[in-house]
């Protein structure tokens, strides 16, 4: 059972490297880590506003974390504060176990809908969206609401 | 007769749960232990049938309260080798610590420096760093060995005629490395600083001789040696308690009380406040009097071939380094390892799925980690209920995890 959760794919986007140096400045950097298993998540993010225009990861941390780093890379270009926070609604409630349909550009985040029924690597696969969110606020002056427990 | 592990581990109806669905390799001991029968026994027992709030009331189920929880004191006293008067009951290690440093600070000034260790768990580390923010004392760090033991050449640089206190680990959660603790004690006796010794991990080991090893403060858990969560205790030595002030006030501490003012109660009593985890610390009392009935010079032996026999077999897998000291003289049976190109998150997940309970992460131990430039690692912490089988299991858990991660 526990291999179900490491698939080819999600290994494959574990193993895809982000080329940080490509991103012009002038950009913001975002740091947080999931204290409790260790992993660090660390964004650059350019904006316009409260848009993203540009955005690239570094992980230090397990196999999910960085999968997710890599589809937060490749799909969250345009995003703004509210897409951000709409993303890590939606994929909270998959990882609930809520039925959740993605759209084309999201569609790689259906390959952690096996990691529901694991609670405690529920915070491995959130973190870089939590750290999106939490840099495009920063960013742009956004009070963070308070439920979402960054 | 060589050790019986099985024996042992029946003794204890965790480790035998069919909740489990097969038989469960438990390595999380330096985190929590399972209670065996004899502790459950005596805490059902007590609250059964003797159940009563303590050193209140007097009519007969309270003076058997707290005759329980007094006779649960002096076991812990027997345990470490010392009298019962300097054995405070505390909710943990952590609250013993931040007791100690809040009591302390009334004589501490603005230079004065603690002495810590970089292996230290964040509950000996950030209680200083609080007291640093709080009064400006100075705290210096004892640097790690490559091997995770403290690099006590160091010591002689570190204290000065400023050190107050060196307050260190006796034994490692991370790395499993046992201090030299009569080094550390050499060197405070130079300044006159005091010694507190962090026995959560040691505890388990063996009963403690604190006379022997020479210390003024000891500090630990209840659920790190077979008893409850909820209780601790932390030793001082005689007269230490009465030369400080208290840290909680409330009921059970005090001797008059007006509304002007109080009066806190000698020894022991001065830092209880409020009513204590008595079926807790009652529970505590009887896991030390098992333990201390234990035959622990085979016990010794079988730790020792466990760590000779694991150190070898994480030897023998590829990829795999381990964080410690390689000569079992030097160290409790406590493995943390990490997996070239693999995170502890995801081994653990994996072992997990084999029956293999191990923590992977920072064990609140971030400054050490950051010694090992680590984010985390996986930990397997052994008992004398562990065995070859266990080992075993292991090694073939960490192989499938190598095929399936890389």
């Amino acid at each position: 059972m526990s291999a179900d959760i490491y698939s080819d794919e999600i290994k494959k986007l574990a193993n895809a490297c982000s080329d940080t140096d490509v991103l012009e400045k002038p950009f913001m950097m975002i740091e947080l880590d999931n204290p409790f298993c260790g992993d660090r998540v660390r964004l650059k993010l350019k904006l316009e506003g409260d848009r993203l225009i540009g955005v690239s990861h570094e992980v230090k941390g397990c196999l999910l974390c960085r999968a997710s780093a890599s589809v937060l890379e490749q799909s969250a270009q345009g995003c703004s504060h509210d897409d951000a926070k709409h993303m890590l609604a939606r994929l909270t409630a998959m990882l609930e176990g809520e039925g959740v349909e993605w759209s084309a550009d999201w569609q790689a985040l259906a390959l952690f809908q096996g990691v529901s029924v694991h609670k405690m690597r529920h915070g491995c696969v959130l973190l870089p969206f939590k750290a999106l969110l939490k840099g495009i606020a920063e960013g742009a002056h956004i009070k963070i609401d308070r439920s979402l427990q960054i | 007769m060589s050790f019986n592990a099985t024996a042992f581990r029946d003794q204890f109806p965790l480790l035998k749960s069919p909740a489990h669905g097969g038989r469960l390799h438990y390595m999380d001991s330096a985190s929590t232990t399972p209670m065996p029968g004899p502790v459950l026994e005596a805490l059902v027992e007590f609250e059964s049938n003797h159940r009563a709030n303590v050193s209140r009331a007097g009519y007969q189920l309270a003076v058997r309260a707290t005759d329980s929880y007094e006779n649960a004191r002096n076991s812990v006293a027997r345990y470490l080798g010392v009298n019962s008067k300097g054995v405070v009951f505390t909710s943990g290690t952590t609250e013993s610590i931040n007791l100690l440093a809040h009591s302390l600070e009334a004589g501490f000034n603005a230079g004065d420096e603690v002495i810590v260790s970089q292996a230290e768990h964040h509950s000996n580390f950030i209680p200083w760093l609080m007291l640093r923010d709080r009064v400006g004392i100075n705290i210096k760090t004892i640097p790690l060995l490559s091997d995770g033991r403290l690099d006590l050449e160091r010591l002689d640089q570190l204290v000065s005629e400023r050190t107050r206190l060196i307050a260190v680990t006796h034994a490692s959660n991370v790395t499993g490395a046992v201090t030299d603790v009569q080094r550390i004690v050499s060197a405070a006796s130079q300044v006159g600083a005091q010694v507190l010794l962090d026995g959560a991990q040691a505890v388990a080991h063996g009963p403690i001789d604190l006379t022997a090893l020479g210390v003024d403060y000891y500090a630990f858990s209840g659920h790190k040696c077979f008893a409850p969560t909820g209780v601790g205790v932390l030793w001082a030595r005689p007269g230490l308690l009465d030369s400080l002030p208290a840290f909680k006030g409330g009921g059970g501490m005090v001797g008059r009380v007006s509304l002007e003012g109080f009066t806190k109660a000698p020894g022991f009593r001065g830092f209880e406040a409020g009513t204590p985890p008595i079926g807790q610390a009652v529970a505590l009392g009887a896991a030390l009097e098992w333990l201390m009935t234990l035959p622990w010079d085979k016990i010794k032996i079988h730790e020792q071939q466990l760590i000779s026999t694991m150190l070898a077999s994480l030897a023998g897998i590829d990829g795999v380094r381990v964080i410690g000291p390689d000569n079992g003289g030097d160290r409790l049976p406590i493995f943390s390892f990490d997996m070239e190109g693999a995170h502890p998150h995801d081994i653990c997940h994996i072992l997990d799925s084999k029956g293999l309970a191990l923590r992977g992460g920072h064990h609140c131990a971030q400054p050490l980690m950051d010694a090992f430039d680590l984010m985390a690692t996986s930990r397997a912490s052994l008992s004398f209920y562990n065995d070859d089988e266990d080992i075993a299991a292991l090694v073939n858990g960490l192989q499938e995890a190598r095929d399936v991660l890389l």
